[in-house]
């Protein structure tokens, strides 16, 4: 496994903002959110804009690598694509976007699970075309030289 | 690490390692009493009914504008029991530091030891250079009678040019000093690497 080392430019997080925006207009979804493997958020829409966003990343992926996990231990490959969970006011889907990242996708119950299972590999698929290979792009310069200084001077004015 | 240019955010992963009971919940526990709410999010534990960590502790830090980039610390712990293996592997998968919080009491240092092989070994699995890689040791509940001397646990653990701190996490001692040494190290680290 190696570590995420995700770096996207300004226009491929608004494309991807896009994205899962358009997504939310297709039906009645609750929240959706990109983030990866390791728990970071990437992007997220949300309809009440209130929902703690960084513990759900957090929490999200914790909950497909143990899925992943449960499955080699079964004698799986680690393949799973997609986690559905059936709560009793929502659904949340789970789909995994390529090696490294998951997209997740809250719905009103009486969305069809059918439209739902759609619409998450529709754009699963169009995130895909959207991170490519230039996710490992190196980013443009902006961590100067007094960065450390800087941060180290940061936290102690904290703590 | 997750860099956002659009938001300008560099997100670092901290995880705590250690044994069973060497107080890793405890030290987030304490940042999150002690660190100003706008500065922190919620404090999410997924435990057992008998308080033990399940699968992971949760706390993001932010650290405000440095140079024109927002820090964001998200810190997980990792459930100590020996049959969590699994577990301390997934959360350690992204993990930019680590600290590894040891027990002091005497008859705790197998358990100790034995955590930090496995560490070790799910650090290189994940393709790190342990030599290189953040790793800021914290020797824990210092406070308590039956604590070894400091000299025995740095040559049972092998931590030589490990930078080391001594804490008492139940009140508080040591924490911040292990959390601002392990950020800086990981900034240092994730600037040599960009």
């Amino acid at each position: 496994m190696t570590r995420s080392q995700l770096l996207l430019s300004v226009e491929q997080l608004g494309e991807l903002r896009a994205c899962l925006e358009g997504l939310s207009q297709q039906g009645d979804v609750r929240f959706t959110m990109l983030g990866d493997l390791s728990g970071q958020e990437i992007v997220s829409w949300d309809a009440r804009n209130d929902l703690d966003t960084p513990s759900i990343a957090a929490l999200i992926a914790g909950d497909l690598m143990a899925t992943l996990e449960i499955g080699r231990m079964l004698g799986g490959k680690r393949t799973c694509n997609l986690i559905i969970q059936e709560h009793e006011d929502m659904t949340i889907l789970v789909g995994r976007v390529g090696e490294g990242l998951l997209l997740l996708l809250a719905t009103a119950k009486d969305v069809p699970l059918g439209w739902a299972r759609l619409a998450l590999k529709r754009s699963v698929d169009r995130i895909l075309a959207i991170v490519g290979t230039a996710a490992m792009t190196p980013p443009p310069s902006a961590v100067s030289d007094d960065f450390e200084m800087n941060f180290a001077a940061q936290i102690e004015s904290i703590w | 690490m997750f860099i956002n240019w659009g938001l300008g955010e560099l997100n670092l992963k901290i995880v705590y390692y250690g044994p069973a009971l060497s107080g890793k919940t405890t030290n987030l526990q304490f940042i999150h009493a002690r660190t100003p709410p706008n500065l922190r999010g919620r404090l999410i534990s997924l435990k057992t009914q008998q308080e033990r960590t399940l699968f992971f502790d949760f706390l993001q830090l932010e650290i405000g504008k440095v140079n024109n980039l927002k820090p964001k610390f998200k810190l997980y712990t990792v459930p100590g029991q020996t049959y969590y293996a699994a577990s301390r592997r997934l959360i350690l998968q992204g993990t930019d530091g680590i600290v590894f919080v040891a027990d002091s009491q005497a008859g705790r240092m197998a358990e100790n030891q034995e955590s930090w092989y496995t560490m070790e070994q799910h650090l290189i699995e994940q393709g790190h250079n342990l030599a290189t890689f953040p790793i800021i040791v914290q020797f824990n509940k210092r406070d308590l009678p039956h604590a070894l001397p400091l000299s025995d646990m740095r040559n049972q653990l092998d931590v030589t040019g490990r930078t080391c701190f001594e804490a008492a996490a139940a009140k508080g001692a040591g924490v911040f000093d292990t959390l601002k040494a392990t950020m800086n190290a990981v900034v240092a680290q994730v600037r040599k690497q960009m």
